[in-house]
């Protein structure tokens, strides 16, 4: 009787965590190892704020580029704190991966921008169509950062900011006045990168290549 | 090859791979800076332009954005700018050469990878892409200055190499200059010349190997003069008589017999002395006064032996003494004795000191043995001692110092000493000599190794007769004629050795034809120029030549026989002593000469199975002799007994009327073999 019993409880352990470990290794996004980190570190919050963005990701896979542009830059523009670096950071500029904006429930303009970006990234988007553009904030008179995007090359882009919840047309933003704009993952900055990390000494102001180098190191490829 | 030279080669393989070394570190390096640097440029002009590019230029004004790229391109450091814009058409500016002369040869460039990323960015106009602008540095400027810094550091290293190889061989010459110095040394030694060397190398290992052969030498010294001085030792008390230094009763005998019983005739004259009433002076005296009188006797007669060295003085008992002196006839002999008389009676037995003395002489005199003629009487050393004590005991008829000749008929006509004179001069004007030759032969006694050359004149009275040179030598010596004939000696062998040329030059291998020189030959510089100009007449036989001296000639004459050994020595001559065992003077000569072979005298092997002091004595010597690599070999050998005892001591060969009689021509001489 007892050994049926054991047997029978012992087939149920061992189909349940079967399918939980199927479970795990299908919504694995971020790895066990930075949550559990990120637990430790930041708390159960911080751990939530992780799994919350592993969620989305999973939700917007299969979904058109229009409904993850929406739903990504909501994501952040509602769940993470705007911080100003020298607040939060303590120093006048940082560029902060998505991990340590997440985390530590702060961003700032350029945190947002490359929070959204690693995501879209991740999602599927081309990086063709995303640009990083620095722009001027007219009404607040104050440097700022959004991520553009264009539906094709010659189009006028769309701007993914965290000052204004929605996504608009550049035109319409007579807000903010372009500056400068770049693209994250062109092949020059591919192989720059390579060689920084081969030097071990990347340029202290090259603030993108850090921040690639820094996001590398947490398993994120930007 | 040779120990500097490894090292040379070493350091030049060590300077090699640390140039290649450090080039290739240097060229890795620098490039990667080069490129660094390059790859860097370009982006920052790119970001720059496209940023002036993003905020100055108006709506399609192409023609601006041309300048403006213009402007970047001709600051000359870029090879390719270009501005491809959103509806495809494209603005570019291209160089293929940045500098004037290439920048490097091709194969450094081919070698030397820089790669040259192109920097790309974005143009905008507002929030709209205007283009993307690509900026490519040109690699000439690199390439120029680090061919500069190789070239910098291969010229650097070339005369670092340069130096260091120079300095490398001065100081390897100057390290080695001990070693060369100690190689000299072993071959002195393996030629007999013992020294030390007193400049001590710095290296320690240099130092070490210097101190080693010293204290080799030192032993190899200590050796010879142990073993030296228990065989003079040796001889000393077998064959000297302990007061006077004089050979002893022994001795004298010995030496004596072997002059009467040589086949070569002798002539001389033998006389006793006899101090008067010895014992009573002695009595009277003490003992002392008595050994000092008969020392002094001795430093009279020994004095007398430097004008004589093949004279023999012995003291037989008490205060009688023996003397053997070489004279020509009776003329000289009588001469001989006056002379000897009136020097004792002028010194240390002047009539002053009231001790008279006598004497009793005998003139000895036997003509050569030759195998025509039938052999004449000899007399026996005890005929001549009876004889010469018989006219002693007349002499000592009178108190009085004086001296008496024994009374001998003999047949032989007898020439003065000007008749001599004139004779012997004849026969060196008309060279009339004859060479004879006596085998010597190795120690398996199966071939001859040496060939004692003995010299006869023709007796111009008898047309058959010939004369030795134990007979005439006196009279050569006493008219100073024995430079001239010992070369004219060698001048005849040399010419029958060249005559005999055809004849086998297979049988002359391995063979020396040994001459005996006088003491007065030896120290004559003209003899020695002659000889050596001889020498150059006949320069293919000399090799076949050994000059020899007597051992008891060599204490006058060494400086000079010194000298005359290097002149041989160049020729191929070698150089020998004979009458080994005869002479006073310390074994060390045999150290001092550059000598090839010893000869034992005659009177040693005779009765050498009966005389186990003589055997004993020439042990010694060959051990001393064969240390110092000399070959011994015995002379005078004419008993089958003698012959067994002397293989024993361990001689390189010998000779004797034994094994040959002396061969009258060279021809015969060639040809002879042991039967």
């Amino acid at each position: 009787m007892l050994p049926k019993q054991l047997i029978n409880s012992l087939t149920i352990g061992l189909l349940l965590s079967m399918v939980v470990l199927l479970r795990a290794d299908e919504q694995q996004w971020l790895s066990a190892e930075l949550l559990a980190g990120a637990k430790k570190e930041f708390g159960s919050d911080a751990k939530q704020r992780l799994l919350d963005w592993q969620e989305l990701y999973f939700d917007l896979r299969d979904e058109d580029e229009d409904t993850q542009l929406r739903q990504v830059n909501d994501f952040f523009n509602r769940r993470v704190k705007y911080v100003s670096d020298e607040k939060h950071w303590g120093q006048k500029d940082y560029w902060a991966s998505p991990y340590e904006s997440l985390t530590t429930h702060g961003a700032d303009c350029e945190d947002f921008v490359i929070a959204k970006y690693y995501t879209l990234k991740e999602l599927g988007v081309a990086v063709e169509k995303l640009r990083i553009t620095y722009v001027k904030a007219l009404r607040i008179n104050q440097a700022h950062m959004v991520l553009t995007y264009f539906p094709t090359p010659d189009a006028v882009p769309l701007v993914l900011d965290n000052l204004i919840k929605g996504i608009y047309s550049a035109s319409r933003r007579t807000d903010l006045e372009p500056v400068y704009s770049f693209n994250g993952s062109g092949m020059w900055l591919e192989r720059m990168k390579g060689e920084g990390i081969r030097m071990g000494n990347p340029n202290k102001l090259d603030l993108w290549t850090g921040l690639r180098m820094k996001m590398s190191a947490q398993g994120m490829e930007i | 090859m040779t120990l500097r030279r490894q090292l040379s080669l070493m350091a030049s393989a060590l300077i090699l791979l640390l140039l290649t070394g450090n080039l290739f570190v240097t060229v890795t390096n620098s490039s990667y800076y080069f490129q660094q640097q390059l790859n860097s440029r370009a982006y920052d002009a790119a970001t720059s332009l496209a940023l002036s590019m993003s905020n100055a230029v108006a709506d399609g004004d192409t023609v601006k954005l041309e300048r403006m790229i213009d402007v970047l391109f001709d600051r000359g450091f870029f090879s390719e700018i270009t501005l491809e814009l959103i509806d495809g058409s494209q603005l570019q500016r291209e160089a293929q050469q940045a500098t004037q002369k290439r920048p490097a040869p091709d194969f450094f460039i081919d070698l030397v990878d820089l790669t040259i990323i192109a920097a790309q960015t974005d143009v905008t106009q507002g929030w709209k892409r205007l283009g993307n602008l690509t900026v490519k540095s040109h690699t000439d400027f690199a390439y120029r200055d680090l061919w500069n810094i190789v070239r910098g550091e291969i010229n650097w290293y070339l005369w670092m190499a340069f130096l260091s190889l120079l300095s490398l061989q001065v100081i390897l010459r100057w390290m080695f200059k001990p070693l060369e110095r100690v190689e000299q040394q072993a071959l002195d030694i393996s030629e007999r010349n013992l020294y030390e060397l007193d400049n001590l190398p710095k290296a320690r290992e240099l130092k070490r190997v210097v101190l080693a052969m010293n204290q080799m030498v030192r032993k190899l010294k200590s050796i010879f003069a142990e073993q030296s001085a228990i065989t003079e030792k040796l001889r000393e008390e077998s064959y000297l008589d302990d007061v006077t230094g004089l050979l002893n009763r022994r001795g004298f005998d010995q030496r004596l017999q072997h002059v009467l019983e040589d086949e070569d005739g002798h002539s001389g004259v033998f006389f006793l002395l006899q101090v008067k009433a010895f014992s009573t002076f002695n009595q009277q005296q003490g003992r002392e006064a008595g050994d000092e009188l008969l020392i002094r006797i001795g430093e009279v007669l020994r004095q007398w032996n430097s004008e004589h060295p093949d004279a023999i003085m012995g003291r037989r008992t008490g205060a009688d003494f023996a003397l053997y002196i070489p004279a020509i006839d009776r003329l000289q002999s009588e001469e001989q004795v006056n002379y000897c008389f009136n020097l004792l009676s002028s010194t240390a037995l002047n009539p002053r000191s009231s001790i008279a003395f006598h004497i009793g002489a005998i003139f000895l005199q036997r003509a050569l043995i030759s195998e025509t003629e039938p052999v004449p009487v000899s007399l026996s050393l005890g005929d001549v001692l009876s004889k010469a004590d018989a006219a002693l005991r007349q002499a000592q008829h009178q108190p009085q110092s004086r001296f008496e000749f024994y009374m001998n008929i003999t047949a032989e006509y007898e020439r003065t000493a000007s008749e001599w004179k004139t004779e012997l001069k004849k026969v060196l004007a008309s060279e009339a000599i004859e060479l004879h030759f006596q085998p010597i032969l190795n120690a398996t006694g199966k071939s001859v190794v040496h060939y004692e050359v003995l010299s006869r004149i023709h007796d111009l009275q008898d047309r058959n007769g010939m004369i030795s040179a134990a007979r005439f030598w006196p009279m050569i010596e006493r008219h100073q004629l024995a430079p001239q004939f010992d070369l004219l000696v060698i001048k005849r062998l040399l010419q029958s050795l060249q005559a005999s040329e055809q004849l086998n030059e297979v049988v002359l291998k391995d063979v020396r034809f040994c001459i005996n020189l006088s003491a007065a030959s030896v120290l004559s510089e003209q003899f020695h120029n002659d000889l050596v100009e001889l020498f150059t007449e006949y320069p293919q036989w000399t090799q076949f030549l050994a000059i020899e001296v007597a051992e008891f000639s060599i204490v006058n004459i060494e400086p000079s026989l010194v000298r005359l050994a290097g002149n041989l020595k160049s020729k191929g001559v070698q150089l020998g002593v004979d009458q080994v065992g005869t002479g006073s003077l310390a074994f060390a000569y045999l150290q001092r000469l550059p000598l090839s072979y010893l000869r034992i005298a005659g009177s040693f092997n005779r009765g050498l199975h009966l005389s186990l002091d003589h055997k004993f004595f020439i042990q010694s010597m060959v051990q001393i002799a064969h240390n110092l690599d000399l070959q011994v070999f015995g002379e005078g050998v004419e008993n089958e007994n003698d012959i067994a005892a002397l293989k024993q001591t361990g001689v390189d060969g010998m000779g004797g009327y034994y094994f040959s009689r002396p061969i009258d021509n060279l021809a015969d001489a060639l040809r002879w073999t042991v039967k």
